[in-house]
């Protein structure tokens, strides 16, 4: 038999013979058999994706602002928020503004509205609106501006500031005074619809209240008078007690009635609710008086004032 | 006829707002004084608000060496949100010394008759504006329309110099 043919069938059993021990696996981790290492194992990937966090480089700035009196104002304003990512990457409802001041509630509106979508581009601009009341301290306030991105990284923006006016206001009620049953032997007698609460419905502080009276004519015999010394003010009900006597015509202050600013709508008459109560008293009338009506109508309203 | 003057005493009671509110803003306190240098005048504003239910007038008294109303002393304040300017002129007097501080003090008085009760009560405010005198870098009003209207004017005869010259030496040459 010839040298090749012999090769061939030698071959042919070698392929036979190796073909069912491959497919039962005998060759299988044959490296790992002979070396005696590892072919397979687990191995911690941590694939980082990158994410740049949003900013707000422009926050529009707010014209100084007067209070409303007894009321809030309405502040509104913008500012832009920038993320390289793309303005898609920016979670709009998380667009916040807050007027900060120390020592002062926070004025805040956790809702700002984004003011257009745009179609491409890395910003988009939000307005907001805060309310400030008409007690809040005058002088800055910081704008503080944040936004965050859907991966929940954050960006703000406290650098600007606005101003908020000095507003002296007062609100007063009721607008008249008036005594029943005076007569000629009457001293003492409180007004029957006093006090007269005058709220501080701005921001000023350390008001004087201070009270401008006028002699009272008579409505039928004009040449008799009750004279404004004839009457006294005070804090104390019913004023009479240790109440200053006012004079015609001169601006008398109401001792001890110093307004603060405070929220009105506590109604404590006091320094917190920026309130103060004054009384008034008819300490007596001149004995030469008829029996008759007097009144301001002659000489004019008395004016109750607040002095800074 | 005694009720009929009752009727018409209770209807003028009714037409009197049971709550009066006046008030007057500010840009300027004692840690916020308007800043003018010596020399200098300016027109500022207070600002009056009204939120009675009519309208209302207001007196205005000021008495001061450096200021004077530019719109007179009567205005009337409608109500609601609308603030009336009141503009005041400021002038500083060349002669006042830097760091010297004057205090402005503005008085409002509502105008209103006595009728409606046996006292009516109207309101009445007094306020302040707190000045200092300070360099000219450092007044409110640098960098302004002052400073700006200085250097166009400095600009301009600057260049009538300049044409003045050039023609005097066009003159010399055609000589």
């Amino acid at each position: 038999m010839k040298r090749g043919k012999l090769l061939i069938i030698f071959l042919t059993i070698l392929i036979l013979l190796i073909v069912p021990l491959a497919s039962a696996g005998f060759f299988s981790d044959f490296w790992g058999k002979i070396t005696g290492k590892a072919t397979s194992g687990t191995t911690a990937l941590n694939i980082t994706i990158g994410n740049a966090g949003p900013t707000i480089p422009i926050v529009d700035p707010i014209d100084a602002t007067d209070p409303e009196i007894g009321s809030t104002k309405s502040i509104t304003f913008y500012f832009n928020a920038t993320d390289t990512d793309g303005y898609l990457n920016i979670d709009t409802d998380t667009a916040e503004a807050y007027f900060q001041r120390a020592g002062e509630d926070t004025r805040s509106n956790t809702s700002c509205i984004s003011t257009f979508t745009p179609s491409s581009g890395n910003s988009i601009n939000f307005t907001c609106t805060i309310d400030m009341w008409y007690w809040d301290e005058n002088g800055p306030w910081t704008i503080n501006v944040s936004i965050q991105d859907i991966n929940d990284a954050y960006g703000e923006n406290s650098t600007t500031t606005f101003t908020y006016n000095i507003q002296t206001a007062m609100t007063m009620s009721p607008p008249t005074l008036n005594w029943t049953g005076v007569g000629l032997t009457s001293t003492d007698v409180g007004s029957n619809n006093d006090p007269l609460t005058v709220n501080n419905s701005g921001n000023d502080i350390n008001l004087n209240i201070n009270v401008t009276a006028l002699n009272l004519r008579g409505e039928e015999t004009l040449t008799q008078f009750i004279y404004a010394n004839n009457f006294t003010v005070q804090n104390v009900t019913e004023g009479c007690t240790a109440g200053t006597a006012m004079v015609n015509a001169t601006s008398t202050n109401v001792t001890s009635s110093i307004l603060q600013r405070g929220n009105n709508t506590l109604n404590y008459n006091n320094a917190t609710s920026g309130q103060e109560q004054i009384f008034f008293c008819l300490k007596g009338v001149p004995q030469d008086i008829s029996a008759q009506s007097y009144s301001s109508s002659a000489y004019g309203s008395w004016t109750v004032a607040i002095i800074t | 006829m005694g009720k009929s003057i009752l009727v018409i005493a209770l209807l003028f009671l009714l037409a009197i707002p049971l709550i009066s509110s006046v008030g007057v803003a500010n840009s300027y306190w004692d840690d916020n004084p308007l800043k003018l240098a010596p020399g200098e005048s300016t027109t500022i504003s207070l600002r009056l608000q009204n939120e009675e239910e009519e309208q209302i007038t207001m007196e205005v008294y000021l008495n001061s060496e450096i200021a004077s109303l530019v719109d007179g002393t009567e205005y009337d304040v409608p109500p609601g949100k609308i603030s009336v300017p009141v503009y005041i002129k400021v002038s500083i007097p060349k002669d006042a010394n830097i760091g010297t501080t004057y205090t402005i003090p503005v008085s409002f008085k509502q105008i209103s008759s006595g009728e409606g009760g046996m006292i009516r009560l109207s309101q009445g405010i007094t306020g302040k504006v707190p000045i200092e005198v300070v360099g000219e870098e450092e007044s409110g009003l640098y960098g302004t329309s002052k400073g700006l209207n200085t250097f166009w004017i400095m600009g301009i005869v600057l260049l009538v110099l300049i044409v003045l010259i050039i023609s005097v030496r066009k003159q010399k040459i055609k000589r």
